[in-house]
């Protein structure tokens, strides 16, 4: 697999197994692409490369599901680096927001100047993955329709991200 | 002198269903060009393919309230109603083909021919007005494409092929009213009017008589392409062949402009910045297991449903457009999502809506109420 691509691959199952929706929800959104490239130009190359390849370690020394949360808690959220990083990631996807990383962690691996608090783009603010889990539209974009607002949402988990045990990523 | 194209009801009747089929035909290729467009380029080629595409919308309205003041109605339901893609529509001596397809310089050609102006000359080489003689008349899915009776001829143009619809029924109506009758049966309620029908470009206009009838054809004509040959129509808009042409020439046209040489701003079309969409996509061509198959499946079935309730509002029950445009928005996020999502065999193209509808399970129910053919 052509380097990028395969990335490309690992960010995307990242991203699903820290937000819960799938790769075709993810790339539904068309923010995929910019998304990684807004990571890579806040955290940089190295860690992003550290993040995907111990995400895609956890995930093929997993057996299950279980083995796979644990490892995810243990080596990523709960590391002092990637942690902060990964937290930052889903509220990148839910809101379409980039929040400026926490002081302890610019103080100890980063302070680029780029890490400020900013829509990645108007398309990633109506993108945000929030509205469709919540089934809204964002406010003053996406209108869905007059008297759409009498209905009950329709909220469905068809798009749920899934463990796939023995899954192999190079 | 050329023979008319209609020369009884049951040719009008035939020919303005086939013309709510056509309107529609024109849509799933319109709506996929537009939404493999990223978000936030092309802007000028996003604002001309969805001013046009919301215009195809109040076509098949204004066709369907024609049909229905004459005490028909439109089949959404029926069989034939969505083509299968690539397809044909009319055209002239060199046929061309309809694709499902991304935006394109290839696809841009082929919107441009669908729009394109009726010849200037009205003769063509053709005993039927506004038609062309054609040996290959057998690949013509859509019934809008031949007049009735012909296997040689077909419309040179969808203009044409309105003046035919309008020419049937100045003659129709004439005959009618000789006799003390008028063909104009149908009744008011199942007109849709602008209660329920909102911005979708521009007016319904709601048809009882001879004098409304035209002028909803005159709305379609006009919008479509152009009247006599001028590029803006009498509102100051310009004909979807012209919108189209601003595209390929990378500049607006500005009143007082003649055609093929607009005058107006500038700008750039950016054909890389687009979702590399499967070209005419079919569910056989996502794997089985696969999310995408799944989801392009889900949009097929909420489509069929979807044509459904719009047969129903133009069968009297036109409050539920007020859902059917909820359930557009929401078909618009399906299709979408299907385009920006890569083909698990090959990352470098895309998925897409394939308007592939199942009649299996609905021929029945579909065959009940297709009321006007067996009436």
């Amino acid at each position: 697999m052509v380097k990028e691509v395969y990335q490309v691959h690992q960010f995307v199952e990242l991203s699903g197994a820290l937000t819960d929706f799938n790769a075709l929800a993810l790339n539904g959104t068309g923010q995929v692409n910019d998304y990684l490239h807004t990571l890579t130009n806040i955290v940089g190359e190295e860690i992003v490369e550290q993040l995907l390849s111990t995400f895609s370690a956890v995930y093929e020394a997993s057996a299950d599901e279980t083995m796979f949360i644990n490892g995810i808690r243990q080596q990523i959220l709960g590391d002092v680096k990637l942690g902060p990083v990964a937290r930052n990631l889903i509220k990148l996807w839910y809101t379409g927001t980039w929040y400026q990383l926490p002081n302890s962690w610019r103080e100890g691996f980063g302070k680029s100047e780029q890490d400020t608090t900013f829509f990645v783009s108007s398309a990633s603010y109506t993108e945000g993955l929030l509205w469709q889990a919540i089934d809204a539209n964002p406010s003053g974009a996406k209108g869905p329709g007059y008297g759409s607002w009498s209905q009950p949402p329709r909220i469905n988990f068809n798009n749920a991200w899934q463990f796939k045990p023995s899954t192999k990523f190079r | 002198m050329s023979d008319r194209v209609i020369n009884s009801i049951e040719d009008l009747y035939q020919m303005l269903d086939a013309a709510v089929q056509l309107e529609h035909a024109t849509i799933p290729p319109y709506l996929t060009a537009l939404y493999s467009i990223k978000t936030e380029t092309n802007p000028e080629a996003s604002a001309v393919i969805r001013a046009v595409l919301v215009e195809e919308m109040l076509h098949i309205t204004l066709a369907a309230n024609v049909l229905n003041s004459l005490g028909k109605h439109p089949d959404f339901e029926a069989k034939d109603f969505v083509p299968s893609y690539p397809t044909y529509l009319p055209d002239g001596e060199s046929e061309f083909l309809v694709s499902i397809d991304k935006f394109s310089s290839t696809t841009l050609d082929t919107f441009l021919q669908i729009e394109r102006p009726s010849k200037w000359v009205p003769q063509l080489d053709s005993k039927f007005k506004g038609c062309v003689k054609r040996s290959n008349h057998h690949v013509f899915e859509l019934k809008a494409v031949k007049p009735l009776k012909s296997s040689t001829y077909s419309f040179y143009s969808i203009g044409d092929f309105y003046e035919a619809i309008r020419e049937g029924i100045e003659y129709l109506e004439d005959q009618a009213n000789q006799k003390g009758e008028t063909i104009f049966i149908g009744d008011p309620k199942f007109q849709v009017s602008n209660r329920y029908y909102y911005s979708g470009g521009g007016e319904v206009v709601e048809v009882f008589d001879k004098t409304s009838a035209l002028n909803a054809l005159e709305l379609i004509i006009e919008q479509g392409e152009g009247h006599t040959h001028q590029i803006f129509n009498e509102q100051g808009e310009l004909s979807h062949y012209y919108r189209f042409q601003q595209l390929k020439l990378g500049q607006y046209y500005q009143t007082g402009d003649s055609p093929d040489h607009p005058t107006g701003p500038k700008f750039e079309v950016d054909y890389k910045n687009v979702h590399p969409v499967k070209c005419n996509p079919k569910v056989a061509d996502f794997p089985d297991d696969s999310e995408l198959k799944q989801a392009a499946l889900q949009f097929n079935e909420n489509y069929q449903a979807f044509l459904s309730t719009i047969n129903r509002a133009f069968r009297g029950g036109q409050e539920e457009l007020i859902g059917a445009v909820c359930g557009m928005f929401r078909l618009k996020e399906c299709a979408s999502q299907l385009i920006r999502n890569p083909l698990p065999s090959n990352p470098l193209v895309n998925g897409g809506p394939t308007f592939e509808m199942r009649y299996d399970s609905i021929e029945l129910k579909a065959k009940s109420i297709k009321t006007w053919e067996t009436a």
